[in-house]
């Protein structure tokens, strides 16, 4: 049986639909896990492998015949299968086992995730030894083909991408800048979250436009009975509950704030005046009728703050706030569902220094108004409404119109733009740009019995009065009962970039609208082998891909230091290719101690000038390996070993001496350059070690975690300023600026979570 | 997963600067004696050698002729320079012993420093440790610089001179020591403390060759006027006008 990825993710946003209209199908079915709590999206399979059906959150599945399903599947569960003589009795719902040794991981790949897709689940990414709290983001290094060159910042690679390339969405609705702490940390807690969905080589068509790929932040659906879980770290404190409200209305509430600052100040016994403070808050309403309607309301809002303590009261404070609806109605046959969000990213930088001068048009600079500020305001409205028609014979067709409107204020004149946004940024800008785009979504699959799928889709684009077109192709075929093969060819466009990225300490990256897109040409094949054993559990995944890229923005000169209508859509151009294999594996040995461990090899070249060139997050090797295993009386381990090839560097071919004008010259220095990127900082390694124990004490289970990041203290080199490295005149006493940038240090943490009501 | 076991040692850390073997070669040619470095004229021949010091290289000969009529000058080479030195920070200048020395004047082995003149040129001819190196420099007609006074402000003025392809000054009176510009006139600051002025402060005018304006402009400049090997070989010629100890 294949997935059909559009219809996974449409029913299970129209998951909370018509409690009333299954129960007023006769013999309608419904899914609880062995203690009797109500199971979400588990999947309904009948004959063939036909996608019957969705469960809720109530675990009902709407609109789905009791007598036609031959198997439920659900992520962390035993597949259930159900005999086809049995009879269906409408008072008991089907019962789904817990797994966890099917999920000895932190990642999860297998046909119940998006197509070529992997996922995080609330409970997976707990396994991981964390940065302090659990962190999806932090986590997502585990997947194959994901690689986080930069430890100092949460954002990801995906297949040799470039950050910017990917797309983040929360319920569906399209985020800016979901991260803390100078973009350290992602701001979403993990029990917030049902589970990450991480789609690299196969996009929908109704997905958004994005080159590398999309990052799906899928909220945790209500249960039966009020749920409270209670985060306490060294980082910040953590409440989510989650609960059904009255007239059918399930409810998630989730709120974090830190206190890292004083926790800083206490270590340091100082003023922790430049460590930033954040908080987060998660919102979310959803309610289903019994006619198919079905609707939510969704609110997210961070906010950083950071005191600079310098005489002149500098400050900033940045952040993002999120509003989104969603509608939707089910039939048997359809699905409509209809989506909107309104976002803002904002940073705030105010200091008293006084303003840079401006240039005017003489080429003169005059004296700038007021103080040196950076205020980013970056807009984004959504919507997108479709509709899927499933039909006969396997049949499924999907349509959908969507806009995107953006609008974009840079306005900075202070050098901490460098600081704050991109090294290279301009020192002074005041400009406003607003785009729009329509989007027109057509998709068309057919699934055979044998569980073969074949899709064909587009994504037409209509943005500053050209059409762009981007086709997609995806096959799915279980080969066997143990072996999935999927292939997928697709054209994607992007019309935004950030220039470079985001500077380590960075706080929001000043995203470019583009007048005229970037484009990726896609190609995948995924091979996926499970091996039958009783009391173990062993699989095994390889894709491979190829990417073709066009009109890739690249920084060249782009850089002005003064006055420019729109700097950085001036950037050069420039194709660029990332291919590469990744194999991920995971086992269990004894019965209880998982590993999980991904490789992969890839190339990222980009073309400058002609010249064929590394890109600067090439990592050609990137691997992981984690492992847990119990160690008795509740206590669990886990490790975590990370490894990737360093960093791309430019050398130098030599250093050769410039003489004094004097017939007896003194000397200085230069450095003659090689090959851009042409040479590679030491390996990076680390490993990291946790360990939990779990219990329940006074009806509240408890979970108590020590966790270390880069235990053996190995500081990796992430970036090197060689003309810096060779400044360094002890003589003068200048050798205290760090000539290269370090990875994360030793960061041991506790926790301990305490949760009321079900998982 | 024994390819990520393995995966530690598939990118051993590259030096970023390796170990280089290429010759450079460093000299600057003058007649005459205006600044403190100018008292013997010295070559330096050596590997670029690696981030932090180079290396002397074994000169079997060092042959400079004048190319309008063919006459040697003559060069010591100075053998007991041998071994590594330091070439310090990247960006503050070192004093480096040349291991080649020009002659002051005439002997039987070839003309000296004082037979160098302005509007010549010279060819340069070098055997290192079996490599050739080849040079060309002409020296720059020397400058006449004249102090005139304009608006109320002392400004120092020159007309552009056959040879020279940029200027340096060096200006006792102001904080600013030396300044390579392509202006043809220069006014004075008189921004120096009276306590540290010299007892006759003079305006010195430096005219350079292409080969030195060349090489010290381009940052990314790696030979100007040498053939074989990284590194400079030019010529310059100064004039100094004495100013007053204030205005």
């Amino acid at each position: 049986m294949r997935i059909d990825p559009s219809w996974r993710v449409i029913l299970a946003s129209l998951s909370l639909a018509a409690p009333a209209f299954v129960q007023a199908q006769a013999g309608s079915a419904c899914v609880v896990d062995q203690a009797d709590r109500p199971v979400a999206s588990a999947r309904a399979i009948g004959a063939g492998g036909r996608l019957l059906g969705v469960s809720d959150e109530r675990g009902r599945l709407p609109a789905v015949d009791p007598g036609l399903v031959l198997r439920i599947e659900r992520l962390g569960f035993l597949p259930h299968e159900v005999s086809p003589t049995t009879t269906h009795d409408p008072a008991r719902c089907l019962v789904l086992r817990a797994a966890l040794p099917m999920l000895p991981g932190v990642i999860v790949a297998d046909r119940r995730t998006p197509a070529l897709g992997q996922s995080i689940t609330r409970e997976t990414a707990q396994r991981a030894p964390a940065l302090a709290e659990p962190d999806a983001f932090r986590s997502l290094p585990l997947a194959a083909a994901v690689t986080q060159v930069n430890d100092l910042r949460g954002t990801v690679h995906l297949a040799g991408g470039a950050t910017d390339e990917t797309g983040i969405t929360l319920d569906g609705h399209p985020l800016q800048w979901p991260f803390h702490a100078a973009s350290a940390l992602s701001a979403f807690n993990v029990a917030a979250l049902d589970r990450v969905d991480v789609s690299i080589h196969s996009l929908r068509a109704d997905q958004g436009d994005v080159l590398a790929g999309m990052i799906d932040l899928i909220p945790r659906g209500a249960t039966a009975r009020p749920s409270v879980t209670l985060d306490v770290s060294l980082l910040s404190t953590t409440l989510t509950a989650v609960a059904p409200a009255p007239r059918d209305v399930d409810v998630l509430v989730s709120g974090r704030i830190t206190y890292l600052g004083g926790v800083v100040a206490r270590i340091n016994r100082a003023p922790a005046t430049s460590v930033p403070t954040y908080r987060d808050f998660l919102v979310r309403a959803a309610r289903g009728d019994s006619s198919g309607w079905s609707g939510s309301l969704l609110g997210y809002a961070t906010r950083d703050d950071r005191r600079s303590g310098d005489a002149d009261g500098a400050g900033s404070t940045w952040g993002e706030l999120m509003t989104g609806a969603r509608i939707g109605f089910t039939t048997p046959k359809w699905q409509l569902q209809a989506r909107a969000s309104a976002s803002r990213s904002r940073l705030d930088e105010e200091s008293g220094r006084p303003s840079l001068p401006r240039r005017i048009d003489s080429g003169a600079f005059i004296p700038g108004p007021g103080s040196q500020h950076v205020l980013l305001v970056q807009d984004w409205l959504s919507a997108t409404a479709t509709a899927t028609w499933r039909g006969p014979y396997g049949w499924r067709a999907m349509a959908g119109q969507g806009v995107d409107d953006r609008r974009h204020m840079w306005d900075w004149n202070s050098s901490s733009a460098r600081t704050v946004l991109a090294p290279h940024a301009p020192l002074i800008v005041a400009s406003t740009r607003a785009l729009r785009r329509f989007a027109t979504v057509g998709e068309l699959s057919r699934e055979l019995a044998a569980g073969h799928t074949m899709t064909a889709g587009v994504r037409a684009t209509h943005h500053l009065a050209q059409w762009h077109l981007a086709p997609r192709v995806l096959l799915q075929s279980p080969i066997s009962s143990t072996t999935d093969v999927a292939a997928a060819l697709e054209r994607r466009f992007q019309y935004d970039a950030v220039p470079e990225e985001l500077v380590t300490g960075g706080q929001l990256p000043p995203v470019a609208l583009l007048a005229v897109p970037r484009r990726a040409d896609v190609a995948s094949l995924s091979i996926a082998h499970r091996f039958p054993a009783a009391r173990r559990h062993t699989s095994v995944r390889a894709v491979l891909f190829h990417r073709e890229y066009r009109q890739r923005p690249q920084l060249g000169d782009a850089v002005v230091h003064a006055d420019d209508d729109w700097p950085y859509s001036s950037f050069g151009r420039g194709p660029g290719r990332a291919s590469g294999a990744s194999i991920t594996g995971e086992t269990t040995l004894a019965g209880a101690i998982a590993l999980q461990g991904t490789y992969t090899r890839q190339r990222v070249v980009e073309v400058a000038s002609e010249v064929t060139r590394p890109a600067a997050w090439d990592a050609p090797h990137s691997g992981t390996l984690f492992g847990s295993a119990p160690l008795g009386a509740r206590w669990s381990a886990s490790f975590l070993a990370q490894l990737h090839s360093g960093t791309a560097v430019t050398p130098a071919e030599a250093r050769i001496l410039i003489p004094s004008l004097e017939t007896s010259p003194r000397y200085s220095g230069r450095l003659l350059y090689g090959a851009e990127n042409g040479a590679r900082l030491p390996t990076y390694y680390r490993l990291d070690l946790g360990v939990r124990r779990e219990w329940r004490a006074a009806d509240i289970a408890w979970t108590f975690s020590m966790q270390a990041i880069n235990v053996m203290n190995r500081r990796n080199l992430l970036s090197y300023d060689l003309p810096l490295s060779l400044s360094c005149n002890p003589e003068r006493g200048a050798c205290d600026a760090p000539a290269g940038e370090r990875s994360l240090p030793f960061v041991p943490s506790i926790g301990l979570q305490g949760r009321w009501g079900p998982r | 997963m024994l390819a990520i076991g393995s995966l530690a040692g598939c990118d051993a850390g590259v030096p970023l600067i390796p170990r280089s073997e290429t010759p450079m070669v460093y000299a600057i040619l003058a007649r005459d004696s205006l600044l403190a470095g100018d008292s013997v004229v010295t070559a330096l021949v050596a590997n670029a050698g690696t981030a932090t010091s180079a290396r002397y290289r074994p000169v079997e000969s060092f042959r400079m002729r004048r190319e309008r009529d063919g006459t040697m000058f003559a060069w010591r080479i100075d053998s007991g320079r041998t071994g590594s030195f330091n070439i310090g920070p990247l960006s503050t200048g070192v004093s480096i012993p040349g291991n080649i020395t020009m002659m002051r004047s005439w002997s039987p082995a070839g003309l000296g420093r004082d037979s160098l003149a302005a509007n010549d040129s010279y060819l340069i001819d070098i055997r290192t440790m079996g490599a050739g190196i080849t040079a060309r420099v002409r020296m720059p007609a020397r400058p006449r610089p004249v102090l005139i006074l304009r608006d109320g402000r002392e400004v120092v003025a020159w007309s552009t001179v056959p040879g020279a392809a940029g200027y340096a000054i060096r200006v006792d009176t102001d904080l600013s020591a030396q300044v390579a510009l392509r202006d043809t006139e220069y006014v004075l600051r008189r921004d120096r403390p009276d306590a540290e002025l010299p007892p006759n402060p003079r305006f010195i005018l430096t005219a350079l060759d292409s080969n030195l304006v060349a090489f010290l402009t381009d940052p990314e400049g790696r030979a100007a006027g040498v053939g074989g090997a990284y590194g400079v070989i030019g010529g310059m010629t100064s004039e100094a006008i004495p100013l007053k100890r204030t205005p």
